[in-house]
């Protein structure tokens, strides 16, 4: 919901998420969602200034998220399940394993033409980490086979153990946040 | 028979089903609830909240107010509906949507089809129809 159901209810914070919402929509189509929506707004909130009519007037909207999901949609169609999503972080997690590098640059290519993410799910996916799971294993097996490496190596399991839980918690975490098109 | 939103309403298709079939609700809302908004359209020009207020009084039609935007971009898109601003009075100019000619014969077509469809369906679930009938 666009408001806390305790707290005083905010139009800026509605704004805010619809704007984040939609962020990833072409420029020109974002604009034309926003204005009658900011439109609806400023006129339905003219004549309420009571929190309890402010709380109806964002509750009937609808959250930002699934008006931007209905933005999303193609007119009429049925939402697909995400199949290349999940496509998309199996190869980022698996592949960077299984092909190291190629493996994760394919899986970065996969999870930028989605259209289920937002843009900062997409550099979250992408910068935890450069390279996946399968560069940290190289540079682990690399850091553990030096012999000189001794002194290292509890903060180093440490690491590695962080550098390896990372990703998959990253890849969790957008397999949870995966964007469904709703259209109404 | 062209049926009327009213109508549809008072045969209890549309009334109280919201809660009762929740997701085979949405699928069925999807294809419809565009040409509701062509219908409310063409009985005359409306501003958004306007529009969206007449949607969102007919119970289970639209779960969120905000969703008929989208809808009513991509009817524009489509060539369906038209957009002018009005002025009235002292009031703040509003965007009105208008049904343009295509959408007038989609809204014909679906008339047709929409009759015919619940027809059948009603006859196979064995609900509906007017008393007596």
């Amino acid at each position: 919901m666009s408001s806390n159901s305790s707290g005083k209810p905010s139009v800026g914070d509605f704004r805010l998420r619809l704007r984040h919402a939609v962020a990833e929509l072409p420029r020109s189509e974002r604009e034309q969602l926003l204005e009658p929506i900011d439109a609806h707004l400023e006129e339905a909130l003219s004549t309420s200034s009571i929190d309890a009519e402010v709380r109806e007037v964002l509750d009937d909207l609808g959250s930002p998220e699934m008006i931007a999901d209905a933005a999303g949609a193609p007119l009429g169609a049925s939402p697909r399940p995400p199949y290349h999503a999940f496509v998309a972080l199996v190869v980022l997690t698996v592949g960077s394993v299984l092909l190291p590098l190629i493996g994760w640059v394919a899986g970065v290519v996969l999870l930028w033409a989605s259209s289920r993410w937002t843009l900062a799910q997409k550099w979250l996916g992408t910068l935890v980490w450069p390279g996946g799971i399968g560069l940290v294993l190289i540079i682990g097996a690399t850091a553990f086979g030096s012999p000189s490496s001794g002194f290292y190596v509890v903060p180093g399991t440490a690491l590695v153990v962080l550098l390896f839980a990372a990703p998959v918690l990253v890849a969790i975490y957008l397999g949870s946040h995966i964007r469904a098109t709703e259209l109404i | 028979m062209a049926i009327s939103l009213t109508s549809l309403v008072r045969q209890g298709i549309v009334r109280g089903v919201n809660n009762a079939f929740g997701a085979g609700l949405t699928e069925l809302r999807r294809g419809v609830v565009e040409y509701c908004v062509l219908a409310l359209l063409a009985e005359e020009d409306r501003y958004g909240l306007e529009l969206v207020r007449n949607l969102s009084s007919l119970d289970g039609l639209v779960t969120s107010e905000g969703t008929v935007y989208p809808l009513l971009n991509r009817l524009r898109d489509s060539g369906l509906v038209t957009t002018h601003w009005r002025q009235t009075g002292d009031d703040r100019p509003r965007k009105y949507y208008a049904v343009t000619p295509a959408g007038d014969a989609a809204l014909a077509r679906f008339r047709q089809d929409w009759s015919r469809f619940t027809e059948v369906v009603n006859r196979v679930l064995g609900v509906g129809g007017e008393p007596g009938a």
